[in-house]
């Protein structure tokens, strides 16, 4: 993973910026910390999704920890996370990199002719994530789902998760100890609570890339298999991802 | 008057996300010092934001201090200012974690996280309530975070943690659990667990303990205890015992229904209470709670209130109903007048009203529509839809509240007023971005609003009597 990429998944901003010159009257809306920049956004690498319009636009940022205060005139890509929010946006920094040496890393990865080197960049990220996560999974499976029924009680607790059981037909196995053709079947959080929001919830006659994870003791016996993470679900071609790094998407 | 104040800040115009499920502070000492909280986004981080405001409510920004960042910031939060000092406190589950936390920090505007003195498994809906007490001159903060601690044995799982002196000490800066629930359940109590606090030092709890469940069909009781020391009596929290089964908790109602995570207006309901007492009198407390009067074979969700003039031991009948209801809140100014604060759905709308009553409503109390907005838009992301509670503070004779609806910019939705902080176009209902030009979607968003007493217009010499 270069530099640029690592900074982008632990910072929710990633910007290309310049610093300017700080009035004595600008001060952001946070009261204590003397060191702030104020960095007028020029170019949107990675934000969330309500600052799309933040381009143009003036924020406040505190430099990472053992950082120096930017100059004014100087233009980095900044990788920052949300601080404060009020008439201003202040931001407490992850890191910078020259601007010169992202453009660099845009070129290093395998790119697709015509894509943007953002895009390219984006997506290797994203291939990463995946890859990352299948590491931690006991099992991958490309598999349709076929079955679905409550595996729990009624829940009587607000962030009960309503343990449901998926049985899914393996159409090819990845990894771990489940054979092609064989079924499977799958815990999951069928509960719309808060907690369980982005816990997948498959349905019936879905096919997908699945990664499971195996269930605690107190579970196995309602399966030996779950699926609890937003990644554990991803889409069937995603199994590129995990053979081999940098491969293309189909 | 009234003044209602969306909560979101302008640099926030962009956000469509569902800010479910609100709580404030407001500090005692300085009334113009309060803080939020909803199920809000922190924008990359390991911490999760509060609101505050430092201007009586009028504008409001968010710092990112509460430990555990989730997919929408923190998990369950609450929050209470000492009534002396300005320390913040405030009960989570952590964002990441689910952990219950206790949390604390003496500067409520940093960006310093705040600091986390207890940190627990396995629980639910922390309540925090706090005050303070000079004692040998020194100002003690009093801190109680009722809870639901699924740790406790037996399946009594009403709690409630319980500091003297909760100001500055490390953690965990004396707070010590006690199990609030003395009878016995079907494994589990409800999830609130609430607190009223007197100045003299008088607590009442109030918690819903289960008496039967069959799925998700539940009966209950609706159960108040009282401690006499803020607390921290010899046995705490033991101060009343029920005249009919002799048992600590005195029993308001028996056997009521609920069935849990039913759901109306596309919100989820179960577990709605409220409980105040009257700051010039100790022994004058408010309750409230939700049960459907229909039972198994019902659809309504009902609020109930009722009152005890004797510290908790013998109760009114219901003073007031209000049918498909929820999130009933109460609070009691130094005048007797009672606030109410509740969300009501009519088929089609979530209507949030506010109502004043100075004669415990033995005439109609005054209503104040606060909001009026369609029901099914936006669609609900997750539950809580509104939110499993909101809250109504009285300091001196105001009342200070926080409740969460659709955000469509629409004046017909407010007819009581309403203040944006975040862009919007009033002619055509609907939200802006930050360039105040590009269209956001309609979502939940918390809204702020103060009640203030009216003042008397003095007689005038010379006018007709």
């Amino acid at each position: 993973m270069t530099s640029a990429m690592s900074f982008m998944a632990e910072a929710a901003f990633s910007f290309v910026g310049t610093v300017e010159p700080a009035a004595a009257d600008t001060r952001p809306d946070v009261s204590e910390g003397d060191q702030w920049a104020v960095v007028r956004v020029n170019r949107i690498l990675q934000v969330p999704d309500a600052f799309t319009q933040m381009a143009g636009t003036v924020l406040y940022l505190r430099p990472a920890e053992g950082s120096d205060l930017p100059a004014p005139g100087e233009t980095f890509t900044f990788f920052a996370n949300g601080l404060a929010f009020g008439a201003d946006v202040s931001l407490v920094e992850v890191a910078r990199l020259p601007e010169e040496e992202l453009s660099a890393q845009f070129v290093m990865g395998p790119a697709v002719v015509g894509e943007d080197p953002l895009d390219t960049l984006q997506r290797q990220l994203a291939a990463t994530k995946v890859r990352d996560h299948a590491s931690t999974a006991s099992a991958v499976i490309l598999a349709r789902v076929i079955g679905l029924e409550r595996a729990g009680a009624s829940p009587v607790r607000e962030h009960d998760p309503d343990w449901w059981r998926a049985t899914m037909h393996v159409t090819h196995a990845e990894r771990g100890d489940i054979a092609d053709d064989q079924e499977v079947k799958v815990l999951y959080a069928n509960s719309l609570d808060i907690w369980w929001r982005e816990a997948p919830k498959p349905k019936a006659a879905q096919n997908g890339l699945w990664l499971l994870h195996s269930t605690e003791p107190e579970l196995e016996s309602l399966a030996r298999y779950k699926i609890i993470h937003a990644e554990d679900l991803q889409p069937p071609q995603n199994i590129d991802h995990l053979r081999q790094e940098g491969t293309q998407p189909q | 008057m009234i003044n209602i104040v969306n909560m979101i800040p302008v640099s926030l115009s962009g956000e469509s996300s569902q800010d479910s499920e609100p709580n404030i502070a407001v500090n005692p000492e300085n009334p113009m010092d309060m803080v939020g909280t909803a199920f809000t986004r922190a924008m990359g981080g390991a911490f999760a934001p509060i609101y505050v405001s430092t201007d009586g409510g009028a504008t409001w920004s968010l710092r990112n201090v509460v430990p555990g960042n989730g997919s929408v910031g923190t998990g369950d939060i609450t929050v209470g200012f000492a009534t002396a000092g300005g320390v913040l406190y405030a009960g989570t589950l952590n964002g990441s974690t689910g952990h219950l936390q206790i949390l604390r920090t003496n500067g409520f505007t940093s960006t310093t996280p705040m600091t986390v003195l207890v940190d627990r498994a396995s629980e639910d809906q922390p309540w925090v309530v706090a005050g303070s007490v000079v004692v040998a001159g020194l100002s003690r903060d009093r801190v109680l975070v009722g809870n639901n601690d699924f740790n406790q044995p037996d399946g009594r799982t009403a709690t409630i943690d319980v500091s003297a002196d909760a100001a500055t000490a490390p953690a965990p800066a004396g707070f010590g659990t006690h199990a609030v629930e003395r009878r016995a359940t079907v494994g589990q109590d409800g999830p609130p667990i609430r607190i009223a606090l007197h100045p003299s030092g008088v607590v009442y709890g109030a918690l819903q303990s289960w008496q039967t469940a069959n799925g998700s069909n539940v009966t209950m009781d609706v159960v108040v205890i009282r401690d006499d020391d803020w607390g921290t009596s010899a046995d705490p929290f033991s101060g009343l015992v029920d005249g009919g089964d002799g048992q600590i908790g005195q029993r308001v109602a028996t056997g009521r229904f609920i069935r849990f995570n039913d759901t109306m207006g596309q919100e989820r309901l179960g577990a709605d209470l409220t409980i105040a007492v009257d700051p010039t009198s100790a022994g004058t407390v408010y309750l409230a709670w939700c049960d459907r009067v229909g039972g198994s074979s019902g659809t309504d969700w009902t609020v109930h209130i009722r009152r005890s003039t004797d510290s908790g031991q013998n109760w009114s009948d219901d003073l007031r109903t209000v049918t498909n209801a929820k999130n009933p809140a109460l609070a009691v100014n130094p005048d007797g007048l009672v606030g109410f604060l509740f969300q009501q759905f009519t088929g089609t709308r979530w209507v949030s009203q506010l109502e004043l009553t100075a004669n415990a409503w033995a005439s109609p109390a005054e209503t104040v529509v606060l909001h009026a907005a369609p029901s099914n838009v936006p669609a609900r992301a997750f539950f809580p839809y509104l939110g499993d509670y909101v809250r109504l503070i009285a300091i001196g004779s105001d009342f200070y509240g926080v409740f969460c609806g659709n955000n469509t910019p629409d004046e017909a939705n407010f007819p009581s007023g309403v203040t944006y902080q975040r862009f919007a176009n009033w002619t055509t209902h609907i939200l802006l971005n930050t360039d105040n030009v590009t269209p956001v979607a309609t979502s939940i968003d918390p809204f702020f609003f103060h009640w203030v007493q009216p003042v008397s217009e003095p007689v005038k010499s010379g006018d007709p009597a």
